[in-house]
């Protein structure tokens, strides 16, 4: 699984974006290739709940389809700073993608490292009946987590501080305000 | 700067919290001293800085305001409180905690102290603690909605939904009108497959707030769910016909707002909207 700049950037503007929130939301990858294209972020509102949920599932599925994209994986950053553990509802969530994806994973954003030039991305993998956490990813010989561009962690923190994370929408704002594209984010982009 | 005093007031007033710019607002206020041209005033806004100076992470703000607050006000309650958010700030929780315990020791009833307290065994990572404290906390003070929210929050955090709508429940008969109490109660009932109910507290949403997003598409999610399954024989339930203009209905809505607005995901939503 190799990360492009955009998949990489999108899920940490939006813990930016919501600092005090538990956010989330899915990894897209080309219909036939181990390269995680985009992220396309859910919510910051409440992340419990599954009425928004199956609604944002079916569009993103609907948009891929029509995109050659599949959905591949699954992200959150949880509220509190140092909790860098895959919630219950986490795991169901990644469980659901990995019905339809063998190879599905879920990460957790580590809220220190945001600001940092280390990656913030802890990946969980599905193993021996639970989702552990994959020992290694992110280091130079790891071949099943990497980044398309090292450069992309320091300039995430550039981004931020830029204020791009002000740009970014997820489905809970689309559903506030209908014109906010939250599956592309071409603004980001 | 009696702009800037008028904002952070108006902030106080609407308890926004919006901690860059109080930061930005009143520091300078509190470094220059015009803060204490502002009488009694003066008071409210070194507390309201401090908090946010601690949410900013400007620890040094946050110590002289606390200070400032503490030669006037001596063995306050409401300062020590303050204190204990600093702590908790640095990270301090055990210590913080026993500030938290210390005024609640000399007075039950002490809101702010019992608030932190809650707040603080969830930072910890004590759910448990957390909502035995709110349980604690809400049998005084019954008529707190946002402790019945926050205490809502705890058990959907463990996926303990009934507990969440029970919470919800009493927020709304404190709160009617609020259209967002009555959207997440909503939820939370479709959550738990209470499909019949959740589609009255989405058509309530709707009615308190027109046209409202969610609120319409709740209800399509939830007459498709509906139609789909053999007609129910309670008679409180709501019959096929009436399901089926209640979908055209929202159908309708969902499509003049998305036609309305220039979204460039209309061609996803509208597919989704008109083929579920």
């Amino acid at each position: 699984m190799k990360f492009t700049h955009s998949s990489y950037l999108k899920p940490l503007l939006h813990a930016a974006k919501y600092p005090t929130a538990t956010v989330n939301g899915v990894f897209l990858a080309d219909k036939n290739s181990e390269t995680i294209r985009d992220a396309v972020p859910f919510f910051h509102f409440w992340h419990t709940l599954t009425p928004m949920l199956e609604i944002a599932m079916t569009q993103v599925d609907l948009y891929c389809q029509a995109n050659g994209l599949r959905i591949v994986g699954y992200y959150e950053a949880n509220e509190r700073v140092d909790d860098e553990a895959l919630s219950l509802v986490g795991q169901k969530i990644a469980s659901q993608i990995l019905q339809i994806t063998p190879d599905a994973f879920a990460i957790v954003i580590k809220n220190d490292n945001i600001s940092t030039d280390n990656v913030a991305f802890l990946p969980y993998q599905f193993k021996e009946g639970q989702w552990r956490v994959s020992k290694g990813a992110f280091t130079e010989k790891n071949e099943q987590f990497s980044l398309e561009n090292p450069a992309s962690p320091s300039l995430v923190v550039k981004a931020i501080q830029d204020g791009l994370s002000s740009k970014l929408a997820d489905f809970d704002n689309h559903l506030e305000n209908v014109s906010a594209d939250w599956l592309t984010n071409k603004d980001i982009a | 700067m009696v702009n800037a005093a008028k904002v952070l007031q108006d902030l106080r007033a609407s308890a926004e919290r919006k901690p860059d710019v109080v930061v930005r607002l009143g520091k300078p206020l509190v470094e220059n001293g015009a803060v204490k041209k502002l009488d009694a005033d003066a008071w409210l806004v070194y507390e309201q800085v401090a908090i946010a100076a601690l949410d900013v992470g400007d620890d040094a703000l946050a110590q002289r305001c606390i200070q400032a607050l503490e030669q006037k006000f001596p063995g306050s309650a409401r300062v020590r409180r303050l204190h204990g958010m600093k702590l908790e700030a640095e990270g301090e929780l055990i210590q913080a905690g026993e500030i938290y315990k210390a005024i609640l020791q000399e007075d039950e009833t002490n809101i702010l102290a019992a608030k932190r307290q809650v707040m603080l065994l969830r930072a910890m990572g004590l759910p448990s603690d957390a909502i035995s404290a709110l349980v604690k906390y809400l049998d005084i003070n019954y008529t707190d909605f946002e402790g019945w929210l926050q205490l809502a929050d705890l058990y959907l955090e463990q996926l303990m939904y009934s507990q969440a709508a029970f919470c919800m429940e009493e927020v709304i008969m404190l709160q009617p009108q609020n259209h967002i109490f009555h959207l997440k109660y909503a939820e939370i009932l479709y959550s738990q497959q209470s499909i019949g109910l959740a589609l009255k507290q989405f058509c309530r949403v709707v009615e308190l707030c027109k046209d409202h997003v969610r609120g319409l598409y709740g209800i399509k999610l939830c007459t498709s769910h509906l139609l789909k399954l053999s007609p129910s024989k309670d008679s409180t339930a709501t019959s096929q016909e009436d399901l089926k203009a209640i979908d055209l209905l929202a159908t309708e809505r969902l499509i003049a707002t998305y036609n309305a607005a220039s979204s460039s995901t209309k061609s996803v939503s509208t597919k989704w909207i008109e083929n579920l």
